[in-house]
């Protein structure tokens, strides 16, 4: 699995004439099989950083390290799963799944072979023939963790995988998820806006500020993945701390 | 298929009397009544007309065809690359507007009276609007798709035909029907005159000689081609974008 090492990392975009400051030189370092929930005001720059970290945005100074190689463009060990959009409308829940490894050439059977296994993993097998349209966002966002799954990566990014999903539904998924990791010890950032999603699925949260992202705090985590953490007063603890220091940095700012 | 089939009965039907009360209140040999057409087979299917029909379509296939061959890649390829936009749309932007009718006297002497003027006339015409849509299209592909095919790990090519393409069918589709009502109504004038066959000739030279009925049933010819020329269209795009069916 990697490590992720990321020094006075900023990314600047230009829009409309003028140039817009996304991220404000970030430092950190996440070690192999970490989990790293990253959390924030909207439109701070959170997607900045996980695009940045798949290679997809150009950084404007700083630099990344991943198992100690500078980043310089997309890598195939690095899996994103975005925001929206993720999924191809126009292809089917098999299509989309097995799209990554059709990319790649393998061969036939074992694309057949590798995407079915993943599927039925997933519980989404039986919704092979579906467009995206006809499932519902749990099962897309299923489908959407398939497809990043299906190339065995070292590196996840996801960004807000589970947002758009009732309560029910995302424990569910976010177990699964857990399971995964637990099977698989990968590397992962997982944005999100919920600060108990970010407590239960982050051995690192990153708090940052409003944009241009800065990073308030990163708070270590140490019990997540924990079957029984979500009932733990630790986990309460580490929910109101968060909690304040984002309440603080609101109040700071106004 | 049986509720199409009952659709277009429906409106044939509404069409029929609407023409028949036509014919009755003008009382004019110029319109005759659809009975009138229809009940001389003769007129309506004979040798020359099926020849006549022939013609026509395949100069609007043929012409659709091209025009989407030579439009939707270009324009794919416009809509994604900005320095091949800028250097080409000022022209584009430029020679859209112009009728292209008016380039049917050139095309005639330098390609002669036959098919190819004819053809290369209403390419044109598809051509360019399938172009602009096309282009439109792939411009409003969302970056994040892009972007989420990358991580996948495809090149160039395998966005374009994994990602561009199938995002800008069913724009095309539409754009299509469009050119084909356009493409017809060019093709009546490219065979209105110079020319020996195709339906176009047959309206106005049965025009011409008063014969009324003929007349009518060489419109009628036309408007059937329309339809099929639609409803393959339609097959087509079901068959290719059975997700955007899904849609509705
Ligand atoms: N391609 C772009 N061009 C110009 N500006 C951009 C671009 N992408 C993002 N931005 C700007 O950069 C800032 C950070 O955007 P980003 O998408 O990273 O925020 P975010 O934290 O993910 O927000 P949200 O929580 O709403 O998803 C925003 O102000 C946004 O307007
Ligand atoms: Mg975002």
């Amino acid at each position: 699995m990697d490590s992720v090492k990321v020094s006075d990392l900023s990314v600047t975009y230009k829009a409309g004439g003028g140039i817009v400051e996304a991220l404000a030189g970030l430092s950190f370092s996440i070690a192999p099989g970490e989990t790293c929930a990253v959390i924030g005001p909207s439109g701070c720059g959170k997607s900045t950083l996980l695009y940045s970290l798949a290679g997809l945005v150009k950084q404007s100074a700083g630099r990344i390290e991943i198992n100690g190689q500078p980043l310089t463009s997309e890598r195939p060990e690095t899996a994103v799963i975005l925001q929206e959009y993720g999924l191809f409308p126009w292809k089917t829940v098999y299509a989309n799944v097995a799209l990554g490894l059709k990319l790649r050439h393998a061969d036939k059977s074992s694309v057949a072979h590798q995407t079915e296994t993943i599927m039925r993993l997933l519980n989404i097998w039986d919704y092979r023939r579906h467009f995206p349209r006809q499932i519902s966002g749990g099962q897309r966002q299923r489908v959407a963790i398939a497809r990043a799954l299906t190339l065995q990566p070292t590196l996840l990014l996801m960004d807000e995988p589970f947002s758009s999903l009732d309560a029910l539904t995302r424990e569910d998924l976010q177990n699964t998820f857990l399971d995964i990791w637990r099977r698989d010890r990968l590397t992962t950032f997982i944005v999100t806006h919920s600060v108990e999603e970010a407590v239960f699925l982050g051995h690192k949260i990153m708090a940052l500020s409003d944009r241009p992202a800065a990073i308030l705090k990163i708070i270590d985590n140490p019990l997540m993945g924990d079957p029984d953490y979500r009932d733990s007063p630790q986990f309460h603890t580490t929910c109101s701390e968060l909690r304040e220091l984002l309440r603080q940095a609101r109040r700071d700012v106004a | 298929m049986w509720r199409k089939l009952l659709e277009y009965g429906i409106a044939i039907v509404i069409l029929g009397l609407l023409w028949e009360v036509a014919a009755l209140v003008l009382h004019t040999p110029a319109l005759p009544g659809p009975f009138e057409v229809v009940s001389q087979p003769a007129i309506l299917f004979n040798a020359a007309m099926g020849r006549h029909f022939a013609i026509s379509l395949w100069r609007v296939a043929a012409s659709l065809a091209f025009g989407v061959a030579l439009g939707l890649p270009l324009g794919l390829l416009l809509g994604r690359e900005r320095v091949l936009d800028r250097l080409s749309a000022p022209l584009i932007f430029i020679t859209y507007p112009i009728p292209k009718i008016v380039f049917l006297p050139i095309l005639m002497i330098v390609l002669g009276l036959g098919n190819l003027s004819k053809i290369t006339l209403i390419t044109i015409i598809v051509f360019f609007q399938i172009l602009v849509t096309a282009r439109d299209a792939a411009r409003a592909v969302p970056e994040e798709s892009v972007f989420s095919i990358r991580s996948l790990g495809a090149g160039k090519w395998q966005t374009y035909r994994h990602i561009i393409f199938p995002a800008s069918l069913p724009s095309v589709f539409t754009a299509l029907r469009i050119s084909t009502g356009t493409a017809i109504a060019v093709l009546f004038l490219a065979e209105s005159f110079a020319t020996e066959d195709g339906l176009g000739y047959l309206i106005l030279n049965a025009w011409s000689s008063l014969n009324y009925s003929q007349m009518f049933a060489a419109i009628l010819a036309l408007g059937l081609m329309g339809v099929l020329i639609y409803e393959l269209l339609e097959l087509a795009e079901r068959k290719m974008c059975p997700w955007a069916e899904v849609e509705q």
